[in-house]
């Protein structure tokens, strides 16, 4: 079977020239994400990194189906997103920038509602939730309501929302942002036992440490682009830079002068056209 | 369906756990209703008991009345409660009085005689005429009088003559009304005996008796109670319903959007709809629940007496349970309002927002339901299809026992039926597109604040009820002043500082944009050509406009006859009428065209234009215009003038063709009247009105103009 009509053979994770263009009442049309390529295999953990408005979280919603693609062909674990939404969302785990929980539903509700939500149902139902409670260390307050948490609880009930019916991947957007050091660190944690679990696992984040110790492979996203993807070796190799945060200011700084050109070029032959 | 129990199962597990909403909905109606009655009804028994058992002085000067007339009013005065009767020398006043018998009101000077009168300490007091203590009287002698009371006689005959009181009194004092009250009942039974003896003497007995009418009225206890409550339940069911509606709606839509956990549940393995129909119920569930226990609350205060169903204008007994059994024909309604209310806050972004909204959805529920305070109006199959005034009506009827049963079974599917449409577009307000706004990271989601969209909606309501409150009470005691005062002070006022107070957006560089006065009132044309062929178009739609609007007003004739009062009051339009053409034009077509635009579809679309999609600008605009007018009877043709008005500026991208629509359609029905009954719609020309309009949109359509500028994308 060729890849035009298999394509992603393989790959937890495959997006083609993914693009988002939408209609902002105040800004007009704009284009959010002008055509991502990116491919991720079960049991690699995959960074997309990128500073705000870079379009790493619309990309996301995208592979995780909720939103739909305006251009390009996004397929996770063979499934086509634009074709079985549906059967997508049974195969992923998809944590929000939100914490999205529930203020008044406890830890141990909250999984048995998501959990009810994928299907899960009797004593299966209550052996995933009892096995997120032991993964996830949630046992001194899983009865306790979601309000009344701290925000580490909270981010691990979170996660272990997203994981009760143990999906092959995981699409995490920014994990670790508002949390403190020992949350963060058992976030990572958390990703890195995914990949020993053969689980795929996508996150987007712009703290360059962080991509640098858990990343298999990094993917830059800058305006909507990927401009560059591959491990931290290939990428230092391909901008001459040895840290992780020089490698991005390079790969950033060629990109806005690539727009200057292109832009100064469509100038000129206006004026030539006018002339 | 397995899915939407669930859902509705955690909805309602989350709702039950909120301790303000469970208190505001169910613990506080429960209670509220028996304190109201029960304190309402003691503070009522205690307040007349003590006003009842209360002294009173009253100084009179009785003496031109006869001995017999003046004990009369003593004893009758001494059986409406403790009275002090004291005597009173009145001639100062009645000097003074007589002096100023042409002025149309007492001068100071009278009214400080009079005060000093009063508050002249007893000397003298006779002992209490109903028996009140000798310690009361003590210190009453202290306090002055409370009422003066002055008889005068004209004439000597006492078959003929006429008795006259006048009672000075200061309508401030508890007392003194309490003394006012006690002497008008004295006089009517005074009255009463003097004009028997008198027809006695005269006349032999009673002429009236010639002709004596004994009402029978047919109703039973029941159908009056019935009647009253007709007329407020169908009111209470639906305002209780979004009370407790209102606030599911708001945390199971508005408030997981604004949380994030909404954009966790649309990631979930199921549909949409399964969705939204789980959240759908528990709104309903919760506002039903709130409707029952209010219900309950009323009927168990009704049950035992608390509530005083005679001073509702429901006579003594109450309605039995099969006339409330109609309140059947009222579930598909609350299913409508719950639908509805759920398509309104899964639209909002924020909870905030939401809130904003359920404003309108009150009044779009009230108007209809007003239908019910029109005697005229009946339940028909045309009503059957409107959405709340049919079970409006249904519930009146069968609250008076009139309710046919095939006609409450048609109010009952046809709601149904618009239940099910809300719905069906529930599903689709749960896109992730329109959740999410399309952006992805929270910068790009800022203009979900919609700031402007919302200070257009905040003034609206303001210019709404102001015009209606304030402008209305000027027009009322003076059209031709409140006319100036509405069209050139309040409403310019408004469109300038709604255009002013707009917020700004911020520019590239972060600045706020400069503050653009004339284009935020429309005023800024785009360009020559497209003003020119917008302006065209417009007046050439005006006559297929005015033919509409009178098809219009011929239908709703029929299905919404207008009292004779509330027609000859619209024609007589407050005595503009006598004024003139010119002025009438003045009034009515041109001052009303140019500040009504320049607030609406000027100042207020502009805001909307920022942050809305056309659908909604036009469904606002066409609400707050028709609300403005004040007018059930012109709520329709209002509401689609403002919508059209509304679609062309945003065509045409300023306000002046909106203007010239408007002027040419007001002058064409205010002023074309001839005086021999034909209207300017029959002259031959007007059969080319179509063809005018199709000339006017082809105009509109083929000229275009420019769009706004957009900003580089991220």
């Amino acid at each position: 079977m060729t890849e035009s009509t298999n394509p992603g053979h393989g790959a937890a994770i495959f997006a083609d020239g993914l693009k988002k263009t939408f209609r902002d009442p105040q800004r007009g049309v704009v284009e959010a994400v002008r055509g991502v390529d990116l491919d991720c295999q079960p049991g690699e953990i995959y960074g997309l990194l990128g500073p705000n408005g870079a379009g790493k979280t619309t990309t996301l919603r995208m592979l995780s189906t909720i939103l739909a693609p305006t251009s390009g062909r996004a397929v996770i674990d063979g499934i086509d997103v634009a074709k079985d939404p549906l059967e997508v969302r049974r195969r992923i785990g998809f944590l929000s920038g939100s914490t999205g929980l529930y203020p008044r539903l406890t830890g141990r509700e909250t999984l048995r509602y998501f959990g009810k939500l994928h299907g899960l149902e009797g004593d299966a139902l209550e052996a995933s939730i009892q096995r997120a409670i032991e993964d996830f260390d949630l046992s001194k307050f899983a009865d306790g309501r979601c309000e009344t948490l701290s925000t580490g609880q909270k981010q691990r009930v979170s996660i272990a929302r997203a994981v009760v019916h143990d999906p092959p991947v995981l699409i995490l957007d920014e994990p670790t942002t508002g949390l403190d050091i020992m949350a963060s660190s058992d976030m990572i944690k958390f990703i890195e036992s995914r990949r020993e679990a053969g689980r795929c696992v996508l996150f987007s984040t712009h703290i360059l440490s962080e991509a640098e110790r858990l990343c298999d492979r990094i993917g830059v996203v800058y305006s909507g682009r990927m401009l560059a993807h591959g491990t931290l070796d290939e990428l230092r190799a391909d901008t001459g830079k040895e840290w992780l945060e020089d490698v991005f200011l390079a790969l950033v700084q060629r990109a806005d002068a690539e727009a200057v050109v292109t832009a100064a070029g469509a100038s000129a032959s206006s004026g030539e056209s006018d002339a | 369906m397995r899915i939407a129990m669930h859902v509705l199962r955690t909805e309602l597990l989350q709702l039950a756990r909120d301790k303000r909403a469970l208190f505001s909905a169910v613990v506080l109606p429960a209670i509220l209703y028996p304190i109201f009655f029960w304190g309402s009804g003691k503070l009522e028994t205690v307040g007349r008991e003590t006003m009842a058992a209360r002294e009173v002085t009253i100084r009179a000067d009785l003496d031109s009345l006869s001995a017999s007339m003046r004990d009369e009013l003593t004893a009758a005065l001494s059986d409406a409660g403790p009275t002090i009767l004291e005597d009173l020398n009145a001639e100062i006043l009645n000097e003074l009085a007589s002096a100023e018998a042409d002025a149309e009101g007492p001068s100071k000077e009278l009214r400080d005689a009079a005060r000093a009168l009063l508050s002249e300490p007893r000397s003298d007091a006779a002992p209490p005429a109903g028996g009140g203590s000798a310690g009361e009287s003590a210190d009453a002698q202290d306090q002055g009088a409370d009422l003066l009371l002055i008889a005068t006689v004209d004439g000597e005959d006492p078959d003929r003559n006429r008795a006259s009181f006048d009672l000075w009194f200061d309508v401030k004092s508890d007392d003194a009304r309490e003394a006012r009250s006690r002497v008008r009942t004295s006089l009517e039974t005074l009255e009463t005996l003097e004009v028997e003896r008198r027809r006695d003497r005269l006349l032999g007995g009673d002429p009236a008796r010639a002709l004596e009418a004994e009402p029978v009225d047919m109703a039973t206890v029941e159908d009056q109670s019935g009647a009253a409550l007709g007329k407020w339940l169908p009111f209470i069911a639906l305002l209780v319903l979004i009370s407790g509606g209102a606030y599911a709606a708001l945390a199971v839509f508005a408030g997981e959007r604004e949380a994030g956990t909404l954009e966790t549940l649309l990631v979930q393995p199921v549909p949409h709809t399964s969705i939204a129909t789980g959240k759908f119920l528990a709104v309903f569930v919760a506002g039903f629940a709130t409707l029952v226990v209010n219900l309950a609350s009323l009927v168990a205060c009704v049950s035992l007496g608390l509530a005083d169903m005679d001073a509702m204008g429901g006579g003594e007994g109450g309605v039995g349970l099969m006339r409330m059994a109609a309140l059947i024909v009222e579930v598909p309604a609350c299913l409508l309002l719950c639908a509805v209310l759920c398509l309104v806050c899964g639209g909002a972004k924020t909870f905030r927002e939401g809130q904003l909204l359920v404003f309108p959805v009150t009044l779009l529920v009230i108007v209809p339901t007003s239908i019910v305070l029109r005697p005229e109006a009946t339940l028909t199959a045309f009503w059957a299809f409107v959405p709340f005034a049919g079970s409006a009506l249904a519930l009146r009827d069968g609250l008076e026992g009139d309710l046919r049963l095939s006609l409450a079974a048609l109010v009952m599917v046809t709601h149904v039926g618009w239940t099910w449409l809300a719905l069906s577009r529930l599903g689709r307000v749960l896109d992730a597109e329109r959740i999410l706004g399309g952006g992805g990271d929270s910068k790009s989601e800022g203009h979900l604040n919609q700031a402007a969209a919302r200070h257009a909606v905040r003034w609206g309501f303001a210019v709404v009820m102001t015009v209606y409150l304030i402008a209305g009470s000027v027009q009322r005691w003076d059209m031709k002043l409140g006319m100036w005062f509405t069209f050139w002070m309040l409403l310019p006022a408004f469109a300038l500082v709604i255009a002013w107070t707009t917020p700004r957006r911020k520019q590239l560089n972060e600045e706020e944009e400069p503050r653009d006065l004339i284009g935020r009132l429309g005023l800024r044309p785009q360009g020559l050509v497209p003003l020119v062929a917008h302006v065209l178009g417009a007046l050439l739609l005006v006559p297929m406009l005015a033919r509409g609007a009178l098809a219009l007003g011929e239908w709703q004739r029929d299905v919404l006859p207008m009292p004779a009062g509330v027609e000859k009051a619209m024609e007589g339009m407050g005595g503009l009428l006598d004024m003139g053409t010119g002025w009438l034009f003045f009034f009515l077509a041109f001052s009303p065209a140019i500040f009504e635009e320049l607030v609406f579809r000027g100042a207020l679309l502009s805001a909307m234009r920022r942050d809305w999609r056309w659908p909604k600008i036009i469904g606002w605009q066409a609400l707050y215009f028709a609300l403005v007018h004040a007018s059930v009877y012109r709520l329709l043709p209002t509401g689609i003038l403002g919508a059209l008005l509304a679609g062309l500026t945003l065509r045409a991208r300023c306000v002046y063709p909106a203007i010239a629509l408007h002027m040419g359609y007001n002058g064409l029905l205010v002023l074309g009247s001839n005086d021999d009954g034909t209207t300017v719609l029959d002259a031959g020309w007007f059969a080319y009105a179509p063809y005018m309009a199709a000339v006017g949109l082809g105009l509109i359509a083929l000229v275009s103009t420019r769009r706004d500028s957009v900003p580089s994308s991220q």
